[in-house]
């Protein structure tokens, strides 16, 4: 078992925090988040 | 409880992680950590009351995955449950090998079963099985057959890394042949391995971003599933995968849409996160919330909102000036495990607005 936060700060980038979040409207209720999973992932 | 914390987030996917276990050995697994443990498989009465709680969750779809979720014994008990509930769209995600059995892939559609989720690497044999690492593809095909041949809808999964990005295209033709409803085509991408994240088998970006021009050019039931930034795909194929409907992106931790399982029960942020829990969602075998008293935790919990801020940030100064990183999110976080932004990231859709884009998503999801 492993600390998921330790894990996201190792990732590269400048990670500016944004100042928004994705828009949820971009989501549609009806739409599956495609990923490897449904992959959608 | 703070009511400025309290933001209802609409979860609109559950995904279930019944088991560890798998009988391929994929190089670029997205749970290859498990690869070389014991297998896990979730607790039936676990596996039970979380469909359960998804169904009071009013969650949208539900997805069963691992592992190998065929070889979880009570999969169709747990599919018949998740209708009978109400759950509208029922996914399993699968290497199909099960599925060679056709009685099998009749139960599952008796049970309510809407979308068979079968993840192939190629259709070329000797390609599927070196990646594979086991002789699976005549099992595998077979499965797809069985699926097509009773009708019921049939997608796969090609996830492309190092070892099948040059015969992806023609590979695809091959599996179109065989009459599917539709391939969605994505990255091998970094995941967790013993020590961290791990690009061993992972693809380069830019590789993907020319692979997905290619893609443009071919049957429209070919879709692109894009987990990285977007400004990877040149824009001419970019506009047009748009304009057809084939292109999806983002990831949906920094939203907060999607609630993954792990075997164990514990709540973690996406599939590809094995064993970096967040919630744990049991205490003594028992859930430990109601749907209102999760939904309010989903909202405020201290690590799940760290986790999400880790996740919504611009991983370039480009990404301030770019409308666009609201569907995207720079993409997948675990492709910069292994990789670094600066060298991906352009300017080359500045111009392009996401309520652009997404009209034609939207038009997609609710015609």
């Amino acid at each position: 078992m492993k600390d998921v936060r330790t894990l996201l700060a190792s990732l590269n980038g400048k990670k500016i925090a944004a100042k928004r979040e994705p828009d949820q409207k971009f989501e549609a209720r009806n739409s599956s988040p495609l990923c490897q999973c449904q992959c959608r992932r | 409880m703070n009511p400025s914390d309290d933001r209802i987030i609409d979860i609109t996917t559950g995904w279930i992680n019944v088991n560890t276990g798998c009988n391929n050995r994929c190089k670029w697994c997205y749970r290859q950590v498990d690869l070389a443990t014991n297998s896990q498989e979730m607790l039936l009465h676990m596996a039970e009351q979380l469909v359960d709680f998804f169904i009071a969750l009013d969650i949208y779809s539900c997805i069963f995955i691992g592992g190998e979720p065929t070889l979880y014994k009570k999969l169709t008990d747990l599919v018949s449950q998740a209708k009978k509930g109400g759950i509208k769209e029922l996914t399993v995600v699968s290497n199909g090998r099960k599925y060679s059995k056709k009685e099998y892939v009749q139960d599952l559609i008796a049970a309510g079963l809407n979308n068979f989720s079968i993840s192939i690497h190629s259709g070329f044999q000797y390609i599927h099985d070196l990646i594979s690492r086991v002789p699976a593809w005549e099992q595998t095909i077979g499965g797809i057959k069985n699926v097509v041949s009773l009708g019921h809808f049939c997608s796969l999964n090609v996830v492309v890394g190092p070892g099948n990005v040059t015969s992806t295209i023609d590979s695809l033709k091959i599996l179109l042949d065989l009459g599917v409803d539709k391939i969605i085509v994505s990255a091998a991408i970094p995941c967790v391995g013993e020590n961290g994240i791990t690009g061993e088998y992972a693809l380069d970006p830019q590789d993907f971003g020319e692979l997905a021009t290619q893609i443009a050019d071919l049957d429209e039931r070919v879709v692109v599933l894009h987990e990285l930034p977007l400004c990877l795909i040149p824009r001419e194929p970019f506009v047009r995968l748009v304009e057809q409907n084939r292109l999806g992106f983002g990831c949906h931790v920094g939203l907060g849409r999607g609630l993954s399982v792990d075997v164990d029960g514990k709540v973690i942020p996406c599939n590809s996160f094995a064993h970096h829990p967040m919630i744990d969602l049991f205490q003594d075998g028992k859930l430990r919330f109601s749907p209102d008293e999760f939904r309010h935790v989903w909202a405020t919990d201290e690590t799940v909102k760290s986790v999400r801020d880790a996740v919504n940030v611009y991983r370039s100064e480009i990404c301030k000036e770019c409308d666009l990183w609201s569907l995207c999110n720079c993409g997948c976080p675990m492709t910069w495990g292994a990789f670094n932004p600066e060298d991906y990231i352009n300017d080359g859709l500045l111009d392009i607005k996401a309520e652009d884009v997404y009209q034609y998503t939207n038009k997609k999801y609710n015609p």
